[in-house]
């Protein structure tokens, strides 16, 4: 009898070889209790030293998230399972930002060191902020992007010297009243990335944010903003991951893209939480007359995540991309998408989604294209390609188009199928084991995305990828 | 059909082979053959298709089998190869000696047999010098620099008359019906197989291609290389010369014989093989083999 | 708009008069009262609601609303009505008839040959009394959980239809027809039809239905309320069956219609369904497919061509809960003027259904500046050997079609409602009733050129 072309039924399931999953021991500069209340809230801005007007926001923030349901849709199960009373809110891990790597605790820097944060700076970014629970602890950025009048830095810096132009801009791509992790995000945030560039300046190498969860049951909040003034380019990089506890953290991020006239931002996030960390983002563009706004989205990790980064094009001739991959193991629900809002003539939109279930796990896209009367001449195309590599794995797409206005071109193609077994069979003709041939397979399909990466993270894409499928025994 | 059963007797095939020529049964006693299929069935979803086919190939031997479409040779390539849909429910496959039934198919690769795919597969998104940097690992058991990988790859490239950029293509993915069997014969000669089975490579091609591709696979032969040549037409063999040439008819091999019997075949069509009574045929098979 | 909260409650009394009046049995009744609690409890859709995406009835009282019913049927001559001599006049070789209308009598023909073979036609309440055994074990299960308040209403008083049975082996290669005229219903009242068909294993049965109130109750003013219609429609195609099933609307803009038609498909049975929505005010049907057992298959196809004011919702189930089983959808929709249109559509395989083969395509094309249409092709895939894949656009007319059709001398709107019909013919040539496509074809240009019945369209 011919051999049976071996199914990737037994890869590992993805904890087993997170290599991320390493702990600290706790030593912080200050830890709040469980729970939230207004006092913890008021405590967080008093530690920051807010402005009023910033204390009054958390405060009206935390109103709405308690009065807001839970969402009815989506992952109702594990959603429900959220106990907001046993998460700590804030977490500061040390007294001081450092400037240079010396300058962080020894602990914290071993970590960074693991991660291979400093090493990445030193060969490839222009700019880093290493954010640990709550507080960014590292901070840098290249001078001669400075000299040219880029602005980057933590959030909380960012408000306290360019306190003007956050209060120009904060809260109003994503009013905290847009959903419930939204408001919670304003009431509690912390950390997080400050982005301007000025006129015209293009910021060719990335910017990188990375961000680290240490403590368990933790909650992290950080709060992005980035403005890209008119005919300028910036590329901004964020990576994540924390230890593997037996109970769950959250992560609740906001994101707020502007992209002036004619500027361009690229938002690249390479997610990859340990199995424990409820993932729940809210990430949104504008972009206003000829911008061009792109979220290159990779979701490894996470317990849940829920996120579906959007463009809102306002402008004429607006630009906007989504390009998403999921990779869901046992255990996992990758509930991802996009979100293109067409409110201005001739303005166009792609969005691209690939995903992988596996070992019981589940993806789903979930997008919406909405164009508005009067936004004549848009051009819309949704791709959604998944790939289920076993019977008990799921996969759903749910996307939604609503068009009120006939001058349109709006194109959504969906395939869902399961790992060809010819492609499988004509690579293991060539001496391929199963499992290197499922991986070669994999990495493929996930192509269109690794290469809009810089070559080093999609060397190690493809590297976290082949991990996930050692195991699949050939 | 009783009289079509002989060719599968044992022995038969010492009968009819032409004076001078080495016998594939003959040298059983000095070189074992690379090999041995005796009395094959196999099935496709519960459907029989290969009804007992046997034959024998010696080191350095091309042996080309004919027969229409639907008879069964692209079942026993995909068998050779070890498809997981083709299931040998009788008889064995012996490679260097070796039973083969239970080897999934990248164990048969490494071991170094080859399929050159009828009809190769489009893995979209991975690129062919991915691809066959793997490949030839997998198959020669180490891992070669990327120069000395470049330098060889350019050789055979050169030879196939391909250009570069097709190494940044993705595998199969919009290639043409020429440039994927240049991949394939390419492939081959980067992964120097002992037994090459190559499955209609000549269909699809123009003459040119035809001619370089031809080229590239004389190029390889030698005591180091058997090839069994699948083929529906007798054109390939214009440029390929195999030493025996059989013919496949409803799952078995009815007619062996010398590099005539393609040029015969040619002439009067694979009905005369079936609309031949036996006797017939023995005294055609033995005219056609005359020196 | 003000939130006016409507009670949309039915006295129970409704239930126990109309099962007296009829002398129903007492399975039946118990069947009724099961969906009229269910009824009570079930909220009144909302347009947040997923499956009803911005379709709002929220403001409609249900409980206001009078049931009306069809006059009986008799074996005597067609009511006289331009619907029904054209659809006659289309399906001049047919197997059967029926038709019901209300406030003037009906019509119901049988070829002779068939009704000696077994096969049952007639309305429900015929079938109700002579042949309840064979419909209990179809009308005394209960509801499928994600059955609307419109639909428990119409299990709980619905109190006219038809009844098709066709015994296993038997095979009509002729269609049957049935039309149902609400056209006498007057403002504020509601109709409550339910389908049965029953195609036996191996046997073939195409059953064309048309739900036409044109001018049906209008009362000029926008103030009156509307006519409500709720349909059921429920088909077992039994093993190695064929059946194909053509259910058409053509309402006034006056008339409120949410259905729900439910197909069960056996073993190798194929199930061909096409839905033309050619008016109406508000029209929602959800149209589900459940292939049960493997080799099953289903076409489902549906044409809307809106206009006016005219709001479309639909919603194509097809759940593959066999393995080897296939399905493909093709949902077209037109709109012009005002009009909008809301499709959604899910496939839904399960565990066991490896070797699944799907498809669905929804396209929508704009064709007034005021339409709107809105497109959700949803996938639920729980097995990983399969086969799904989906798409939708929405877009106007080509520009470069108008453009060639014009240089050919035709205006521009005959060049558009030329290329809409051209639109929907493509889904329709594949509907195995081949009489059927110039029907539906006429009926849909009627519309879109306002022309009176009888002129033949370009096309």
């Amino acid at each position: 009898m011919a051999a049976e072309l071996t199914k990737p039924a037994d890869i590992r399931s993805i904890g087993a070889d997170y290599k991320y999953g390493f702990r600290d021991e706790e030593k912080y500069a200050f830890k709040s209790g469980r729970g939230l209340t207004p006092e913890i809230v008021a405590k967080i801005s008093q530690m920051k030293g807010e402005p009023e007007w910033m204390l009054k926001f958390r405060l009206k923030a935390l109103e709405t998230f308690l009065k807001k349901p839970m969402p009815r849709w989506g992952n109702s199960e594990l959603l429900d399972a959220i106990d907001f009373q046993n998460i700590y809110y804030y977490i500061k891990p040390s007294e001081k930002q450092g400037k240079n790597w010396d300058e962080v605790p020894e602990g914290i820097k071993k970590t960074f060191d693991r991660l291979g944060i400093p090493e990445a700076e030193r060969k490839f970014l222009a700019g880093v902020t290493a954010q640990y629970e709550s507080e960014v602890v590292y901070h840098s950025i290249r001078e001669d992007l400075e000299k040219q009048g880029v602005i980057f830095l933590d959030m909380d810096s960012g408000l306290r010297e360019h306190e003007e132009i956050v209060r120009e801009h904060f809260g109003k791509v994503i009013p905290p009243a847009d959903n419930k992790f939204a408001a919670l995000n304003s009431a509690v945030w912390s950390g997080g990335s400050f982005v301007w560039v000025p006129p015209g300046v293009k910021v060719e190498i990335p910017l990188q944010a990375y961000f680290r969860i240490n403590a368990e049951n933790m909650g992290q909040f950080e709060r992005t903003l980035i403005i890209a003034e008119p005919g300028s380019y910036v590329h901004y990089i964020e990576g994540c991951t924390a230890p593997i506890y037996s109970s769950d953290s959250l992560h609740s991020a906001v994101v707020e893209l502007i992209a002036k006239k004619g500027a361009h931002i690229r938002y690249t996030t390479i997610q990859n939480w340990s199995k424990n960390v409820y993932n729940l983002v809210t990430k949104r563009a504008v972009a206003h007359e000829d911008a061009k706004i792109e979220w290159v989205d990779g979701n490894l990790g996470s317990k849940l995540t829920m996120k579906y980064p959007s463009v809102y094009l306002v402008g004429p001739r607006a630009h906007g991309e989504v390009l998403s991959v999921a990779l869901a193991g046992g255990e996992q629900h990758q509930d991802a998408g996009a979100k293109m809002v067409h409110a201005a003539p001739d303005t166009s939109s792609i969005i691209t989604s690939k995903s992988i279930s596996k070992d019981g796990g589940r993806a789903t896209y979930r997008g919406l294209v909405k164009v508005y009367k009067n936004a004549t001449n848009v051009k819309s195309s949704v791709r959604c390609d998944a790939l289920l590599l076993d019977e008990k794995s799921r996969s759903d797409t749910y996307p939604t188009m609503e068009v009120d206005e006939q001058q349109v071109t709006i194109e959504h193609e969906a395939t869902v199928s399961r790992v060809g077994e010819e492609q499988l069979f004509y690579l293991m003709s060539r001496g391929l084991t199963a499992a290197e041939a499922t991986t070669l397979i994999v990495n493929g399909f996930f192509e269109p995305f690794t290469k809009e990466l810089p070559l080093e993270y999609a060397v190690e894409l493809n590297r976290l990828i082949q991990l996930e499928m050692e195991g699949s025994v050939g | 059909m009783p009289n079509f059963n002989f060719p599968a007797a044992a022995g038969w095939q010492a009968k009819i082979v032409p004076g001078g020529r080495r016998l594939p049964n003959e040298t059983m006693s000095q070189t074992k053959p690379i090999l041995a299929i005796k009395n094959l069935h196999v099935s496709v979803e519960d459907k029989e298709i290969l009804k007992g086919v046997s034959l024998t190939i010696n080191a350095g031997e091309v042996h080309a089998l004919m027969g229409r479409t639907g008879s069964g040779k692209s079942t026993l390539s995909y068998t050779l190869m070890g498809h997981p849909r083709y299931k040998v429910t009788a008889g064995q496959i012996l490679y260097k000696g070796e039973d083969l039934t239970a080897m999934p198919a990248d164990a048969r690769a490494r071991a170094g047999i080859y399929l050159a795919f009828q009809y190769p597969v489009a893995i979209p998104g991975v690129s062919v010098s991915n691809f066959l940097r793997a490949a030839v690992k997998a198959r020669r058991g180490t891992e070669l620099t990327i120069k000395e990988f470049r330098k060889e790859l350019r050789e055979q490239m050169n030879r196939l008359e391909m250009k570069d950029d097709f190494l940044s293509r993705y595998i199969n993915d919009g290639f043409s019906g020429g440039e994927k069997k240049r991949l394939e014969i390419l492939q081959m000669s980067l992964l120097k197989p002992e037994l090459a089975v190559l499955d209609e490579t000549d269909s699809g091609l123009d003459i040119d291609a035809l001619k370089t591709v031809a080229g590239g696979i004389n190029a390889m032969t030698g005591p180091d290389l058997s090839v069994l040549l699948i083929t529906h037409y007798q054109r390939i063999l214009n440029y390929i010369t195999p030493q025996f040439v059989h013919v496949m008819q409803e799952g078995r091999i009815v007619l062996s014989g010398g590099s005539e019997l393609a040029h015969e075949l040619e002439a009067r069509g694979y009905d005369w093989v079936t609309q031949e009574p036996a006797a017939t045929t023995d005294a055609a098979v033995a005219q056609a083999l005359a020196p | 708009m003000t939130e006016t909260k409507t009670a949309s409650t039915i006295a129970r009394q409704r239930v126990d008069d109309l099962a007296a009046r009829h002398g129903e049995a007492g399975w039946l009744k118990e069947a009724r009262l099961s969906d009229w609690e269910l009824y009570l409890k079930c909220p009144m859709p909302t347009p947040r609601d997923q499956d009803w995406h911005g379709t709002d009835l929220s403001a409609l009282d249900l409980s206001a609303f009078t049931a009306v019913d069809f006059q009986p049927v008799e074996p005597k001559s067609p009511p006289e009505h331009p619907f029904v001599a054209r659809t006659l006049r289309h399906f001049s070789r047919r197997a059967g008839v029926i038709v019901q209308a209300v406030g003037r009598p009906g019509y119901i023909e049988l070829d002779a040959g068939l009704a000696a073979r077994g096969v049952i036609l007639c309305d429900l309440s015929t079938a109700l009394r002579e042949h309840g055994d064979r419909l209990r074990p179809y009308l005394a299960v209960p509801a499928k959980p994600d059955l609307n308040k419109f639909g428990l209403m119409a299990r709980a008083l619905f109190n006219c239809g038809l009844f098709l049975f066709v015994p296993p082996g038997v095979e009509i290669d002729l269609p049957i027809l049935s039309m149902a005229l609400t056209g006498g219903a007057t403002a504020g009242s509601a109709i409550f039809p339910r389908l049965i068909v029953l195609a036996g294993d191996n046997s073939k049965v195409s059953l064309i239905h048309a739900s036409a109130g044109e001018g049906a109750g209008r009362s000029g003013g926008g103030e009156s309320a509307p006519v409500l219609h709720s349909g059921l429609v429920e088909i077992q195609a039994g093993a190695g069956a064929r059946v194909s099933f053509l259910d058409l609307y053509q309402f006034g803009s006056n008339v409120v219609s949410v259905n729900r038609s439910e197909a069960a498909v056996a073993q190798d049975a194929e199930f061909t369904s096409l839905t033309v929505a050619l008016g109406g005010g508000t029209t929602k049907s959800d149209i589900a497919t459940y292939l049960q057992a493997p080799g099953a298959a289903s076409w489902v196809s549906g044409l809307v061509l809106g206009s006016g004011h005219e709001h479309f919702n639909f919603n194509t189930i097809e759940e593959h809960n066999a393995p080897d089983t296939r399905s493909d959808i093709n949902f077209r929709v037109a709109l012009g003027d005002s009009s909008a249109s809301v499709y959604q559509g899910i496939i839904r395989v399960a565990r066991v259904a490896q070797r699944t083969n799907a498809y669905q395509q929804n396209r929508n094309l704009l064709l007034g500046g005021q339409s709107k249409a809105d497109s959700i092709p949803k996938l639920e895939i729980l097995a990983d050997d399969v086969k799904c894949s989906h798409g939708a656009t929405v877009g106007p007319v080509d520009r470069d079609q108008i453009f060639y059709l014009m240089s050919r001398g035709l205006t521009e709107s005959e060049a558009e409602e030329l290329i809409v019909l051209g639109f929907f013919k493509t889904v329709l040539e594949s509907y195995p009733v081949a009489e059927a496509v110039d029907w539906v074809l006429e009926s849909a240009s009627q519309k879109l050129f306002r022309k009176p019945s009888g002129q033949t369209p370009a096309i």
